[in-house]
């Protein structure tokens, strides 16, 4: 009896500091409070390298230029695995961060603790939200990817690291074969399969495609084929229908004649560089590390995936946002205003030549420092963001980590040969699917 | 003095070792309560309440039965499967190699002393840097292990990235089934582990060996048994005490495996290399399932502590204390 009062008491302990952290929900009057004193604010990331460095750049004229004595601090927490984790435990403790990087199905987990602010008041303030002008500049998607029908539609997060699935191709090989870019799935696996080269050992020195084993990728081709990734009550999936058995039957087809295989980590990188691959399908932020492998000049461009209807596009959108954690009207307001900096169309055009993520705003593309950027440096910065309007959010329901990995399973598995019915490993996978969901509801 | 004089004093001094004695072991204490059972405690506490994300309910042993029987029974039987897949594979690996290099090395050459070092350094290496050393090693395109198969013309293979069977393999697919073995990926972990692992059993069976008094050796040599004789009459049965606390280890070592599969294979592929240990991080950390992941790690706990009592009772029949 004493153990088991004990264990109750230690839960509620931490329940009660949980649930100090986790304060009432903002009335809409503190988006338009004043802000008087010093606001220290802590932003959880997982930048790395040069983006680490433009990053702190950004954080540090914000620092020196806001008027508002709002400090930032950048504290850099692994990758996203681990920052999820890390906030997952913070939440546990009670000390979260005023705000953190997150995918979408990040922030629907820690919703589930009532920690997140939803930004809707912030961005309607009339004081210190966005103007209607400002908010149609910020792409859509963006924004709708933000939105939770799990949580009343809250906009719990705002575009941060956005960037798309597009695909790079080799210019010179596409040349060598004579052929084009191809808009459809058709002319994409004839133009893949003209590009094979078998060296005197009999071996493949050329594929057509490096074909990832990625859930997001999987998504692009599901919605390419005009599928969609989700049911209209966002509680089960739709990817298990025709279009997915259609994405899925193209990999294993590709495979197994020898058209396509599957890269290790990030060797498609290399491979594309040094000519062993006429097509990768991979985010567009992936420019400068295709770029570093290229060992000679080459010709390489982004297009589109291939579609089933070219004259309706779609591709899946990559990339992460920022959650603002629920703390004092203070900081919630001063995190709100900093983020909104950071989204304006100077900042994000500086962050997107620096970071090579797309830029959030449409007018971004008017800056001096993204048409030169385009212009000298990278003129497939350019081709990705033209096609920006193709791309839609990947589901946010709570539960998308593990459906991911069901997906990422199912392609393993017919990569390893261990998959001898399509159609029906698909639907397996869509059931397992939503028993995750329905779990997570 | 008197006997009551001397008695008291000797109760004095025993009462003043003993005082030493708990202070010496105070700071060991002190870290196992706070790190081990004060969080295994914690653990116990969380599994009785519904914990997802956030705490809940008290729910008793319900996730008990979720984890058993419940909707996560296959994730956890699968789980458990790999971890003892795993065991069998690495630990009597490691105890034959491991005894072996021990004999060899406690035997009088020239650069004994290096060698010893040498079995010993992967020991004393990061996991963590070192299973990303033999990420690259098994590398399916451009990796070591591949351009060795390939001198003894055997394809290249996908290593850590393989969920089909070993046998499997070997058999060009016509096994099914059990048959099929353990995935390659989970045997190119067992690979790392053994290697990682045997250094330090290296140097327990090496103390083992120098434990045992010459004259045994002396004596058999004059009754004439050869060198065959003499390692499996006397080395081996002296050496018992040794080989059981290598295997305890051992096996604790591996039933409680994750750095290796975290950095190498993160469970994949097809969750064929997913052990226990890996499978209450991801509930715990990954899902934020606190409440299923804490009752995984204490049945984790009870199957680890079943398996330590097995062994003491065979040891009971066959360890030889000399």
């Amino acid at each position: 009896m004493r153990l088991k009062l004990a264990i109750i008491a230690a839960v509620m302990v931490v329940a009660t500091a949980c649930s100090g952290a986790a304060t009432a929900p903002a009335p809409s009057s503190q988006a338009d409070i004043d802000l008087v004193g010093p606001t220290a604010l802590v932003l959880w990331h997982t930048q790395t390298g040069a983006n680490a460095k433009a990053l702190q750049e950004l954080v540090d004229k914000y620092n020196s230029t806001n008027d508002k004595k709002i400090t930032v601090t950048l504290q850099y927490q692994g990758s996203y695995t681990q920052l999820y984790q890390k906030n997952l435990s913070a939440i546990q403790a009670g000390a979260l961060p005023e705000l953190a990087v997150a995918y979408e199905s990040f922030v629907a987990d820690y919703q589930k603790a009532d920690v997140v602010l939803n930004l809707d008041p912030y961005v309607s303030s009339a004081k210190n939200g966005l103007t209607k002008v400002q908010l149609e500049d910020i792409y859509k998607s963006y924004l709708d990817t933000n939105r939770f029908p799990q949580f009343g539609n809250q906009l719990l997060s705002f575009p941060f690291t956005k960037s798309l699935l597009v695909t790079y191709q080799n210019d010179d090989v596409l040349k060598e074969i004579g052929k084009t870019a191809p808009k459809t799935w058709d002319e994409f696996e004839a133009t893949a399969r003209a590009a094979v080269k078998k060296g005197a050992d009999g071996k493949t020195s050329r594929y057509g495609w490096a074909s990832n084993i990625s859930a997001s990728t999987f998504n692009g081709w599901v919605l390419s084929r005009g599928g969609k990734l989700m049911s209209a009550d966002n509680k089960t999936v739709a990817w298990d229908g025709k279009e997915g058995v259609d994405s899925v039957k193209l990999f294993d087809k590709l495979l197994k004649d020898g058209v396509s295989y599957v890269p290790k980590g990030f060797d498609y990188q290399t491979d594309f560089g040094t000519g062993k691959v006429l097509f990768v399908e991979e985010s567009s932020t992936g420019r400068p590390f295709f770029k570093s492998s290229f060992k000679g000049p080459i010709n390489w461009s982004i297009t589109g995936i291939p579609q089933i209807d070219p004259a309706k596009p779609k591709t899946v959108q990559y990339g992460a946002n920022v959650a603002i954690f629920k703390s004092t009207p203070e900081k919630q307001l001063a995190s709100w205003l900093f983020v909104k900096w950071f989204t304006d169309a100077a900042q994000t055009a500086d962050w997107a030549v620096k970071s090579s993520y797309m830029p959030v705003r449409n007018s971004a593309k008017d800056t001096q420092v993204l048409k030169d950027s385009w212009a000298k440096d990278d003129p497939q910065g350019k081709q990705a963001f033209e096609l920006i309007g193709a791309s839609l959010p990947e589901p946010n329901a709570r539960g998308q980590q593990d459906v991911r990995t069901v997906i990422e399973d199912l392609l393993t598995a017919v990569a390893a040969g261990k998959v001898t019915d399509i159609e029906k490993a698909v639907k397996d996978a869509g059931v397992k699917a939503n028993q995750i969901l329905k779990d997570n509801q | 003095m008197t006997r009551p004089a001397a008695s008291a004093t000797r109760r004095r001094r025993n009462a003043a070792e003993n005082a030493l004695a708990y202070a010496f072991i105070l700071p060991a204490m002190l870290i196992l309560l706070v790190f081990h059972f004060a969080g295994g405690f914690a653990a116990v506490g969380m599994s009785l309440f519904k914990w997802d994300i956030v705490p809940g309910a008290f729910r008793g042993l319900d996730n008990y039965q979720t984890v058993l029987v419940g909707s996560r029974a296959e994730e956890f039987w699968h789980s458990l499967s790999v971890t003892l897949t795993y065991t069998l594979i690495t630990v009597p690996i490691e105890i034959v190699l491991s005894l072996v290099l021990a004999y060899l090395l406690f035997q009088k050459m020239r650069g004994r002393a290096v060698y010893r070092t040498l079995y010993y350094l992967p020991y004393i290496t990061s996991v963590i840097a070192a299973g990303v050393i033999f990420n690259w090693l098994m590398n399916p395109n451009y990796g070591f292990f591949n351009q060795i198969l390939e001198l003894v013309g055997i394809g290249p293979q996908r290593w850590l990235d393989e969920p089909r069977g070993l046998f499997e393999l070997m058999s060009g697919g016509l096994l099914a089934g059990w048959a099929q073995g353990p995935s390659l990926a989970l045997v190119g972990v067992s690979l790392f582990t053994i290697w990682h692992f045997i250094g330090f059993q290296v140097v327990i069976f090496l103390a083992g060996l120098g434990n045992i008094s010459t004259e045994y050796y002396e004596a058999a040599r004059l009754d004439g048994a050869s060198e065959r004789q003499i390692f499996w009459r006397i080395t081996l049965p002296l050496l018992s005490p040794t080989t059981f606390f290598v295997a305890t280890i051992a096996t604790i070592g591996a039933l409680k495996a994750f750095n290796q599969i975290y950095v190498m294979t993160n469970g994949g592929p097809l969750d064929t290399t997913r052990t226990l240990g890996y499978e209450i991080f991801h509930v715990f950390f990954q899902q934020g399932r606190i409440d299923l992941g804490a009752a995984m790690a204490v049945l984790l706990t009870i199957i680890i502590l079943l398996f330590t009592l097995f062994q003491f009772r065979i040891a009971e029949r066959r360890v030889h204390y000399g």
